[in-house]
């Protein structure tokens, strides 16, 4: 697929000729300076976009072929978005976030028990204005997981975090995949996170540049920056 | 342009909806400032020179006959400029075009044109020729009600004689800006006229050579006039005084001056209700300028601008709102003025009205316009000045919520989903928002219900007045006192079904210092045309002896039920009477006694007779009995029932559809312009997290439930001390707007608040819905990058 954004006089090819095959429970992380593409990738995988040309798919359903209401429910059934600024309702407490994506979920998780998952069951009745921004993260998640989504999006999740804080909310992000299996993309311009992932994606000027496999992903404690 | 101007020109067009919102608000506010005290000042004005120009008397003095010597007399009292003597009478006047009778009062002017109190000032024609005989002056708006001009002919029933009168010249008279008729309670140009004829033919047609009937009087500025008064009744009482009457309460002038008064109080009120209003907006907006502009602030602080030249610059801001709506409001505000001043027209008719745009109304409403502006802006000027430099540049800190009063309530919050958990919480913590949402929709709704109630009360009052307690046909009149017999010749005339006898005697009750002068009508008991009624529409039965008069009367008089009032007859035998308030009934126009025409008869020992009687009549013969009616010399007048609500409905009510159409239109502007400022500040505030939501999955409709939801809350928060307001001021209104003609009905029915409700929630829906509009093109991927 290929993204073409029309700034009026200039054509911006955010991403060219882009082909990418992304496995069940698999745990992907992108990486890639700014302005390398991965970002509109993220957008157009989650639903959020559409590609200027070609086509994507989810299991058997085009994304592509999709209306506005129809990419609305994909991201409602299928996605969970985990945003660098965590984007909390501030008027919900830790709790009431995470219940408010249960609302239009099918079948949805306990909100408390993904609160425990993050480990947060302590701070479930916090707003978000009383948390870290570590805290504030995992709610996201917590949040993002309680719609049993099958895939996980993750714009930067530590971008907006210290390291050790970082370290934890990666620990999470790993921790659902294995155990709920849930489908893990993750793009950042951190390389060490790449450690993590089954498969590593480099990008460079709208296009995968290489795709790298990890026969041996690391835990988050192992990796630095 | 300094940077810091062009800066905020696009600060404005950045912001133009919201600025225009504001903007039509303060206009209308402007508007109605420059519309009422514009047609004030030019009514004022029109009032205050025909008056002087025309010599309007500072005192009248009626009589049943007096001696012209005994002007002299008058003349020297202390305190009078100078009096004229003229003779009045009541006459019946005879138009073919017409069923009945009309009636019109004869006022007698020097023969020839010499500068005279309550001077005539002649439109067409000329004064009279000679000894002016058979020659008459009518009322200009009764010529022109009956398209007759100058050379036309005017058949007159005067002393029992019909007279053919020829028509000389079309005026009008500062007596008479407000023209009406006994009986009448607006103005019927059609049925009730003011005639002048020459003294020399009015003094051999009513039999009064060298005598008058009427003195008018010119006082000194210094005069007290109540001395005046007492000096005046003193000297005439032995000519059948009827009581001298101050200008301040002869009944054109009463009319007009009160009328201006209310207008110059409205003039007052309702601006100030939209400027407070458009102010509070404007503080909203501009509050939420300054938090957004944070860092420009603390960056312009930095590079050395004093807290002095930022503030300034977001003033400029304000008056610029101020002056462009002033600008839309004085232009409005000097059309509409036209407008009311046509309307006036219709009531208060002046020789001269001048109209123009008026200066200082306009700079009035250019200031009052910017003053409130920048009372809107003071909220952010204070902001700024705590924004320091160096904090300012730091992001500020995220919004902190708390838990509601209302989580207390554990079972009922736990029932609410996020949505209204979200709306609550955010409504908690933006409480002064709130609250000035609130109170705009509150006084948006108040308005209109005033404005519905007041103009549902003119129906309450027709229907009431002339549906339930005056259920005649006709009200006939008689010239003077008639035997019952009279009664029986009406009882006869083909086509009357009943005729029930009416003794009316003109009087002057007295309480103490109180006095009033009224009429009390004689009834017969068991009659049936006359409904006498209490406050719950019960019927309330005629005592057999002493008086029974309406609330008002007995208000005026400070009477209730079972104290002794004196009355004193005004005409015939001029009868001193004690009599005992025996029974109250409820009314809406005119302030009457009641009594048992027997009894009123031998109190004025008179016994049996009657002056007047009421009338039903077989519908298809109406045209019949009104011809016959005319017919018989002794009847004075005539009122059709089917004649006064018509033209009670067409002056009153049209009057009204135009004027408060105008009045609702300026509500349903404020709710919107209150409405969308919030809805656009709200969604400016919440886009992030509108935006998340609708990354998460949720749809464009579960999302504007949210924005929608929250500022409907308010609408319908707004509403009910809207309506509570709205009703208060009803009162209020009802109370202030009581005069001795009217009472105004406070009755205020389902429907009105219906109405007001419909209008303001489909115009806060409107603005809403324009900013949920918003919402479909908010950017999803730019959401993602945005920091909190």
């Amino acid at each position: 697929m290929s993204k073409t954004y029309d700034m009026g006089e200039v054509q911006v090819r955010a991403l060219v000729d882009t082909d990418l095959d992304v496995g069940h429970g698999e745990a992907l992380v992108i990486l890639g300076p700014s302005g390398s593409g991965k970002s509109t990738l993220l957008n157009l995988l989650g639903g959020m976009d559409r590609p200027t040309e070609g086509k994507i798919w989810f299991r058997d359903d085009e994304l592509t072929q999709l209306d506005t209401r129809g990419l609305t429910l994909f991201r409602r059934r299928h996605v969970g978005f985990v945003f660098q600024f965590y984007n909390l309702i501030p008027s919900l407490t830790a709790l009431e976030n995470v219940a408010m994506a249960t609302e239009i979920a099918p079948n949805p998780r306990d909100p408390r028990e993904m609160l425990d998952l993050v480990g947060l069951g302590e701070r479930a009745d916090h707003f978000p204005a009383q948390l870290s921004g570590g805290e504030q993260q995992r709610v996201a998640i917590a949040r993002a997981l309680a719609k049993r989504p099958e895939v996980l999006l993750c714009d930067e999740p530590t971008g907006a975090l210290d390291y050790s804080t970082g370290v934890v909310v990666l620990d999470v992000l790993r921790g659902v995949n294995r155990q709920l299996g849930t489908t893990l993309l993750i793009i950042t311009h951190n390389a060490a996170i790449g450690e993590l992932a089954d498969r590593v994606l480099h990008m460079g000027s709208g296009r995968i540049v290489e795709i790298r496999s990890n026969e041996h992903p690391k835990e988050a404690a192992e990796i630095a920056w | 342009m300094r940077m810091l101007d062009r800066k905020l020109l696009r600060n404005l067009a950045t912001m133009r909806m919201q600025v225009a919102a504001i903007v039509l608000v303060i206009a209308c506010g402007v508007a109605s400032y420059v519309t009422v005290l514009t047609a004030y000042r030019a009514l004022k004005q029109s009032q205050e020179a025909y008056y002087g120009r025309y010599r309007m008397a500072d005192l009248w003095a009626p009589a049943k006959r007096m001696p012209r010597a005994l002007l002299h007399k008058l003349e020297a009292i202390e305190g009078v400029r100078r009096l004229e003597g003229r003779i009045a009478f009541d006459v019946a006047i005879d138009l073919p075009v017409l069923l009945q009778p009309c009636s019109g009062r004869v006022i007698s002017v020097p023969h020839r044109h010499r500068q005279i109190l309550n001077d005539l000032h002649v439109v067409r024609g000329r004064w009279f020729t000679g000894q002016g005989t058979r020659e008459v002056i009518v009322d200009e708006r009764f010529a022109d009600a009956h398209g007759l001009d100058v050379g036309d002919r005017l058949r007159v029933i005067m002393n029992n004689k019909k007279e053919a009168l020829t028509i000389v010249g079309l005026a009008l008279s500062p007596e008479f800006v407000y023209l009406l008729g006994g009986g009448q309670v607006i103005p019927d140009a059609k049925h009730f006229t003011v005639l002048w004829v020459a003294e020399p033919f009015a003094e051999s047609v009513f039999d009064f050579d060298d005598a008058t009937n009427e003195v008018v009087a010119a006082l000194d500025r210094e005069a007290v006039v109540e001395d005046v008064i007492a000096r005046f009744d003193d000297l005439m009482t032995p000519y059948g005084a009827l009581g001298a009457i101050a200008r301040e309460d002869q009944l054109s002038n009463r009319f007009v001056t009160r009328q201006l008064k209310r207008l110059e109080g409205a003039g007052q009120m309702v601006p100030i209700t939209f400027l407070a209003v458009a102010a509070f907006v404007l503080h909203v907006l501009m509050d939420r300028l300054v938090r957004t502009q944070r860092t420009q602030i603390a960056v312009l602080r930095a590079f050395g601008y004093t807290t002095g030249e930022v503030a300034r610059h977001f003033l400029k801001l304000a008056v610029l709102v101020g002056v462009l709506g002033a600008a839309v409001g004085c232009a409005l505000g000097a059309w509409l003025a036209g407008g009311l001043l046509g309307i006036y027209k219709q009531f208060f008719t002046f020789p001269m009205l001048e109209f123009g745009a008026d200066g200082t109304v306009l700079a009035g409403g250019v200031l009052v316009s910017i003053v409130f502006s920048v009372l809107g802006a003071l909220g952010a000027v204070r902001a700024i000045a705590r924004i320091a430099p160096a904090e300012g540049m730091r992001a500020e800190s995220p919004p902190t919520y708390r838990r509601t009063l209302l989580e207390r309530l554990r079972p009922l919050w736990h029932i609410l989903g996020s949505a209204p958990r979200m709306i609550l919480r955010h409504m908690a913590r933006t409480k002064l928002r709130a609250a000035i949402t609130i109170t705009g929709v509150a006084l948006a709704t108040s308005l209109i219900m005033l404005t519905l109630w007041a103009r549902s009360g003119t129906d309450v009052l027709v229907n009431t007045q002339y549906g339930l307690i005056e259920r005649q046909d006709m009200q006939v009149r008689f010239h003077d006192d008639r035997p019952r017999s009279a009664l029986y010749e009406i009882q006869h005339i083909p086509g009357v079904r009943t005729a029930e006898a009416l003794l009316t005697v003109p009087v002057e009750l007295v309480n103490g210092w109180r006095t009033r002068r009224t009429a009390i009508m004689g009834l017969e008991q068991g009659q049936a045309l006359r409904a006498l009624l209490d406050r719950d529409l019960r019927h309330v039965g005629l005592p057999e002896d002493g008086l029974m008069m309406s609330r008002k009367l007995a208000e005026l008089l400070g009477l209730e039920v079972g104290d002794w009032v004196r009355a004193r007859v005004l005409t015939g035998g001029r009868q001193r009477l004690r009599l005992r308030l025996e029974r109250i009934v409820d009314e809406y126009l005119g302030v009457f006694a009641y009594a048992d025409l027997g009894r009123l008869s031998r109190w004025i020992d008179e016994e049996g007779v009657l002056n007047g009687a009421l009338v039903t009549v077989d519908r298809r013969q109406i045209e019949t009995v009104g011809r016959t009616l005319k017919e018989l010399p002794a009847i004075a007048s005539v009122t059709l029932r089917s004649h006064a609500i018509a033209s009670f409905e067409e002056t009153v009510g049209e009057t009204q559809d135009v004027t408060y159409s105008v009045w609702i239109l300026f509500a349903c502007i404020m709710t919107f312009g209150v409405m969308y400022n919030a809805a656009r500040i709200s969604l400016a505030e919440r886009q992030r997290e509108l935006g998340s939501m609708r990354v998460l999955g949720f749809t464009t409709r579960e999302v504007s439930v949210l924005l929608l939801g929250e500022n409907m809350l308010l609408a319908v928060l707004g509403l009910v001390p809207g309506i509570a307001l709205g009703i208060w001021f009803a009162w209020l209104l009802a109370k202030a707007g009581e005069t001795d003609l009217f009472r105004w009905p406070f009755v205020v029915h389902p429907a009105t608040a219906f109405w007001s409700v419909i209008c303001v929630l489909v115009f806060g829906l409107l603005a809403n819905l324009l900013v949920v509009r918003r919402l479909r093109s908010l950017d999803l991927v730019q959401v993602l990058k945005e920091r909190g």
